[in-house]
This record gives C-alpha cells, structure tokens and sequence, in this order.
C-alpha cells in the first residue's frame, strides 16, 4: 500500500518532465484525439485558413502592384467599388446562369444515368462504370483543349457531324457566338462532373434493400410510388452531396474559362472567378481582387447550408 | 368469393410488350452515356494519330486516313516537324514551337503528386480516426471548418500563398507545389475516410483494444486492414486532384524544373504556334496517366463512396 501511495505522490513531479506530459496527455481521449486529429488540423490552418484570413486583410486595403509601397487601409470600399460595377454584375448573372444551368443538369443527367445503371446486370455494369467515369479523371485544361477542338469553327467534329446528319447546312461559331459561348462552357463542365454524380448516386441506389421494394409490391404500390416513395428519399443524402459540391466547384470555375474563352466573346463568359483573376493578375488591384472572392466564399457558404435545411434532416438526431 | 384474377393473354402480352419497350429505351440510355463519356476522347486520339493537312479536312476525318505517330514522336523527341504541311511552316513562331518538355513536365505533375498523395492519406488516416472514433471538444464545428475552407475560391488564395511560398524559399521547388496542394484534397481525403471508418463495428475496435492494443495500433491493425477501399478512393482523389491542378503551378513555378503537364499544355494551346495534331497528341499525354488510374481504381470506389453517400 504504502508503495502505490509514494507512486501516486511522485506523478505531480513527473509531469513536468516531457514523458510525463505525454502520459498526462494520453490520459484523456481529448488528448489522444490531438496527436490524431493535430497534424492535419495544423496543416489546414497553416495553408489554408491563414491564407483565407491574410486574404481578408489584404481585401480591406488597396493592394496595387504598380504602387508597392502604398497599402493604405480603406475599410469596405473595395467591396462597395466592385459590387457597384457593371463588369462584376455581369459576371455575377453569367455565374447564376452558369451555375443553375450546371448543377441542374449534373443532377438530372446524373440521375438518369444511375438508374440505367441500376437496371444494368451486374456483369454489363461491370463494364460500363469504368468508362463513364473517364471523364471526371480528366484535368479541366485537358477537358478545355479536348472541347475546344471539337467546337472548332472551322474544322470541329460538332459541326461536321451536324452537317453529315443534315441538321445545319453550314459550319457553325461556337465559342465565339455569344448566345452559345456560356452554353458551350456548362456541356465541357457538365460533362466532367455528371461521372462522380452518377457513381454517387448509383452506389445510394445499390444501398436501398431490396425487400423495400418487395413489401411495396405486395402492398401493390405501382412504379411510380414506389420510384417516389422508397427511391427518391433513400437518394436524399446522395443528391445533397451532389448538389453541394457541384454547385461549389461550377461557382469556381476557372480552369475551362482560361483555355476555351477568356471571358468572349466580349464579356458574355466572364464567371465571377475569372473577372477575380482579370483584376488581381491583369489589373493588379490585389485588394479588389480579394474583396470579390470574399463575397462569392461568403454566397457559396451561404447556398451550402441552404441545401443541407432543405435536404438533410436527421431521423436520428 | 371471388378467385383472384388471372391475367388474360392479352395483358400479359402487353406487359410482355412494355417491357420490350423499357428494356430498348434502357439501352439506348446506355448507349448514349458511352457515346457521351468515350466520344470526345475518341476525337483527341483520332486528331492526334492524322496527319496535319488530315486534321484539317472539311469533312472531318472519322479515322485516320493514314496511321501517324509523328505527332507523339515530335512532342516527345523533338524530332523535325512534319514537313508535309506548308500551312505549318508559314506561320510566325512555328520554328520555335515548344516540344520536348512534355515527357519531363509529366515526371513533375507524377512526382508532385505522389506526394501529396503520400502526405494526405497519412495525415488524413489519422485525423479521419480522431473523428471517427474520438470525442473531443468542438469536433463537429472543426470538421465543419475543415470542409468548408475549401470553398474559397483558389483565385482568392493565390497571392497569399504566393507570398508565402517565396518566403519559405520554396519558388519553383517540388516542395512549393506540395505544400500548396496539400489542402486543397485533404479535405476531402478525410471526408470519405471518416465515412468509411463509422462503418467499422465498434465491436472489432474494442475487442481489440481489450486484447492490449492502444490507439495507434488499433488504427494501424484493426481499422486500416478494413478500410482499403475507401484509402483507395482517397488516394487516388488526393492524385487526380494534384495532377490536375492548374492556376497554382501556373503562377509558383517558373522553369521546366518544376513545372506539370497541365501548364505545358498551354503551350500548344497558344494562338501563334497551333498544329492541331501535336495539341490532340500533347492532350493525350496531359489525360493517360489520370485516366489510366481511373480505369484501374474505379472497381473501389464504389464501396469506397458508398459510407458517404448513404450515411453521410
């Protein structure tokens, strides 16, 4: 007794020794959780939070590279500045409408394919799944150059391939067509994000039991209720995950901006991101630029937790 | 008591019928996801294997007319142009058109990823058990915030990273880029491992911990062994996601030294020097690798997604 006593009065001293502070540490699953937990945590506050925070300093100032010595503070004003100008506007409704039109036919089209594949035998599925995902391994440049070609006003396949089906009788401008342009870039993105819906939503539908639907026949629920009964709902979580990170990804599109229009013609495919990137690297207005990316960080937020209160209530808390 | 009806002959054979009909709609629906997904690819490679003056036929040539890998030996060899085309030589800058840089820019979006690579799924393992398996104060809003960081356009986050990777003395260095891509996929990486590590019975995890085996060990031998294919998935995510990346090695690196396939491309996307033949040929060699993997992973992601997109 008197041994475990004298051991149990030792540990105060031994705690300030660096083996003791492991111990002390490890006591606790709080503690444990912060060597599992830390290195990453570190990792995303060092290379990202802070840069996000040094963004909004820099957001608040007038950060002009042609005048480097002269960063004077200046509150909102870059906010008011571009939320006021007409460029910003316009690339504003060229996102809307670019991200709308994207994320509605990611979903549609991704759930059309899933259930195709869904009714596929397995064996057939097999086969097709690897290669309908092609596409979502592809880099955007890549996507951008592979799209590019095809619309080719003068020897793209899409026009060729129109004019041998009789369906227009002339080469046809695309990327340079202003009415077509914004259109051009959602087909090059939607056709890179539909592959991971698709899988997403495929692999919620293979998670639905199969006795659901056979209680639901014997209760002589036709197809339809049962499509909107048992299917749709098991998709909730699945189509949230969709919907969320293509609306994130369609909202920062860049990449496909950069190598198939530069925001052309005249400014009909201008998304908010690159009219950033025109700002902080062409007119060097680092501040502006910072400002901008700040209230679409802010807009994108606020549409993410909108989805998760419409889609995602918890059955089990 | 009436006996329960028998369908008659006709009515089965309008079910016989409709589902004809589904199953013929079913495969023109497949057919055209194929045509959809495989089409454009099929276009790069078929431009990328003609002959310039081919390339550039009205109408487009379905196959190749003649069977051409100069393209590939050009952009990889620095071989002597293809000489059959007069159009080529006439332009301005086509003497000094970019080759050759290409087997080495591939080196570096390879070796660049594979790090991050190496470092997400460790560190994204670890933090992935924290919270999965762990309680500890403000997990669900620091989860929370891991995820959302992302959101923030990467436009928004060039110049203070391009400050701080001039600092660190890491300009043009493999390890500049690394640091610079790690949290671009570790968010993600951990998202669908935490998924997948909630799905392992708590049960083995305990029995294990009662055999003697601390936090560590029951990570290492009782929940990894488990998990392959969501680590899988991750990896091959965090992989795609660094060979694909664009505007930030477009701005931290300035040599070949450094610099991925995805920036190289630009070259032969340029107005002066366009021979759509080497563009197709370079695009093939921008999408092998990542495709490739695509092709030999994908048979995991599935199980790998599945905890994600069920159970959240």
């Amino acid at each position: 007794m008197a041994n475990i006593l004298s051991v149990e009065g030792a540990e105060p001293a031994a705690a300030t020794g660096v083996k003791g502070w492991f111990a002390r540490r490890t006591q606790t699953e709080g503690g444990i959780a912060m060597f599992f937990v830390g290195p990453a945590l570190l990792l995303m506050v060092l290379l990202n939070i802070y840069p996000i925070l040094h963004s909004f300093y820099v957001s608040v100032h007038v950060y002009n590279l042609k005048r480097p010595h002269k960063n004077p503070y200046v509150g909102f004003e870059n906010y008011i500045m571009f939320l006021e100008s007409e460029d910003f506007i316009n690339a504003f409704t060229n996102t809307i409408v670019f991200v709308v039109v994207s994320v509605i036919a990611v979903a549609l089209l991704g759930l059309i394919f899933a259930l195709a594949l869904n009714e596929l035998g397995a064996g057939v599925r097999r086969w097709v799944v690897p290669l309908i995902l092609v596409p979502w391994a592809v880099p955007y440049v890549a996507n951008g150059l592979i799209w590019e070609w095809i619309y080719h006003s003068d020897y793209g396949v899409l026009n060729g391939l129109l004019v041998s089906l009789g369906v227009i009788d002339k080469y046809q401008t695309w990327l340079s067509n202003p009415d077509r342009a914004l259109y051009t870039l959602v087909n090059a993105f939607v056709w890179k994000e539909v592959p991971l819906a698709t899988v997403l939503i495929l692999t919620a539908l293979q998670a639905i039991p199969e006795d659901l639907y056979s209680a639901a026949k014997i209760d002589q629920a036709g197809a339809s209720r049962r499509f909107f009964h048992i299917t749709l709902p098991a998709l909730k979580l699945a189509f949230l995950l969709v919907l969320v990170y293509s609306s994130i990804i369609s909202i920062k599109t860049f990449d496909l901006v950069y190598i198939l229009t530069e925001g052309g013609p005249g400014d009909a495919t201008a998304l908010v991101s690159w009219y950033t990137y025109v700002e902080t690297f062409r007119n060097l207005q680092f501040g502006s630029g910072a400002s901008i990316s700040y209230v679409i960080a802010i807009a994108t937020f606020i549409l993410a937790i909108g989805y998760i209160k419409i889609l995602y209530r918890p059955q089990e808390g | 008591m009436a006996a329960p009806s028998v369908p008659d002959i006709k009515e089965i054979q309008r079910y016989r019928q409709a589902a004809f009909l589904g199953r013929i709609a079913l495969y023109l629906i497949v057919a055209f996801m194929l045509f959809y997904a495989i089409s454009p690819f099929y276009w790069m490679l078929n431009s990328s294997l003609q002959l310039e003056k081919d390339v550039v036929s009205v109408p487009p040539n379905w196959v190749p007319p003649t069977l051409n890998i100069g393209n590939y030996e050009e952009i990889i060899l620095r071989k002597p142009a293809d000489t059959s085309v007069a159009f080529d030589k006439s332009m301005a800058g086509y003497s000094t058109f970019p080759t050759a840089d290409v087997l080495p820019s591939m080196w570096n979006s390879f070796v660049v990823a594979l790090g991050v690579t190496i470092i997400n799924v460790i560190l994204g393992c670890l933090a992935a058990y924290g919270f999965a398996r762990l309680y500890f104060k403000g997990k669900q809003s620091l989860f929370y915030v891991v995820l959302a960081s992302r959101i923030v356009p990467e436009v928004s986050l060039i110049v203070p990273f391009y400050l701080m990777i001039r600092g660190l003395g890491l300009l043009d260095t493999y390890m500049g880029l690394i640091v610079a891509y790690i949290p671009i996929s570790l968010p993600l990486a951990i998202f669908v491992l935490v998924a997948y590590f909630e799905t392992v019975p708590q049960e083995i995890e305990s029995a294990a911990r009662v055999d003697g085996c601390n936090r560590f060990q029951t990570l290492w031998r009782v929940i990894l062994p488990l998990s392959t294919p969501a680590i899988v998935t991750a990896a091959v995510f965090v992989f795609l996601t660094s060979w694909n990346e664009f505007l930030f090695p477009l701005v931290l690196t300035q040599t070949m030294n450094t610099r991925p396939i995805t920036v190289t491309l630009l070259d032969f996307v340029s107005e002066f020097s366009v021979s759509y033949a080497r563009m197709n040929a370079a695009g093939v060699a921008c999408v092998i690798i990542p495709v490739a993997l695509a092709l030999m992973f994908q048979r995991y992601f599935v199980r790998g997604l599945t905890a994600g997109a069920v159970k959240g």
